[in-house]
């Protein structure tokens, strides 16, 4: 298992895509933010693969800036591979974002819980 | 054993603007992966140096890299094995840094920069005695 640990500079009532490398075959177990502002229930942070969701963060009204939000992962999308050997586009990257629901800018500290057993030393389409 | 470690910068587009990234451990930078969520323009480049040395260049292809896609680092014939160094008393030694230049984005963009940082190169003696 791999803790990947970033952050995201976000820029109030804008919503923002941001890209991350993934660091080798595998699959996201957990994703949980914390942002350096007062979120509330419409300022949702989304982990996609490609365009479908992954999982979601969704904060409570009012909740205070540096609380963490845990995650839900998404039923259909959870188990996803990412890769960055793929030739898909999008196997390669983390996608994460934020809506522009966003009411304050800052520094959301982002922590993705990796499951790297899915990966492989032969190539990926002979796994 | 490979490190990953994940810097995030917002870029105006200027060029010439540089993230630091203390390193965890002795090592060696092995390679770099960027994403940006704007396109990287044909010729622009990102380059990790360790003080004013680079030790790998990333250079988005004729065509252009698009917004979202990975472009992979090439590293330096020459200085790709320059060890880096949390304990050393160069201060260049302790931080990767990572620059864009001028023509890398036509605007503003998030880069997101991945370090596969090779702590083999780590020793439990002294630096000095390695």
């Amino acid at each position: 298992m791999q803790n990947l640990i970033f952050t995201l500079e976000l820029t109030t009532a804008t919503a923002a895509d941001f890209y991350i490398p993934v660091p080798c075959r595998g699959k996201v177990v957990s994703f949980r933010v914390a942002h350096s502002a007062e979120t509330d229930a419409d300022e949702l942070f989304t982990l996609f693969y490609g365009t479908d969701a992954v999982s979601v963060c969704t904060p409570t009204d009012a909740l205070a800036a540096g609380t963490v939000i845990d995650g839900v992962m998404d039923a259909t999308y959870g188990e996803t591979i990412y890769d960055p050997d793929s030739a898909t586009v999008i196997n390669t990257v983390f996608h994460i974002d934020n809506l522009d629901t966003l009411d304050a800018g800052g520094v959301l500290a982002v922590f993705i819980e990796f499951d790297d057993s899915a990966a492989t030393t032969q190539d990926a389409s002979e796994a | 054993m490979m490190m990953n470690l994940f810097a995030t910068v917002v870029l105006t587009g200027g060029g010439g603007e540089s993230v630091y990234i203390p390193v965890p451990c002795r090592g060696i930078v092995k390679e770099i992966t960027l994403a940006c969520n704007a396109t990287m323009v044909a010729s622009g480049t990102v380059v990790a140096y360790r003080g004013a040395t680079a030790v790998n260049t990333a250079t988005a292809p004729t065509g252009n890299t698009a917004a979202g896609t990975t472009l992979d680092g090439v590293p330096d014939t020459d200085y790709k094995d320059y060890i880096f160094d949390p304990d050393s008393t160069t201060v260049a030694n302790k931080v990767i840094k990572v620059t864009d230049d001028a023509t890398l984005l036509g605007g503003a963009g998030a880069l997101s920069v991945l370090v596969k940082y090779d702590e083999s190169a780590a020793v439990t003696q002294a630096a000095s005695e390695a």
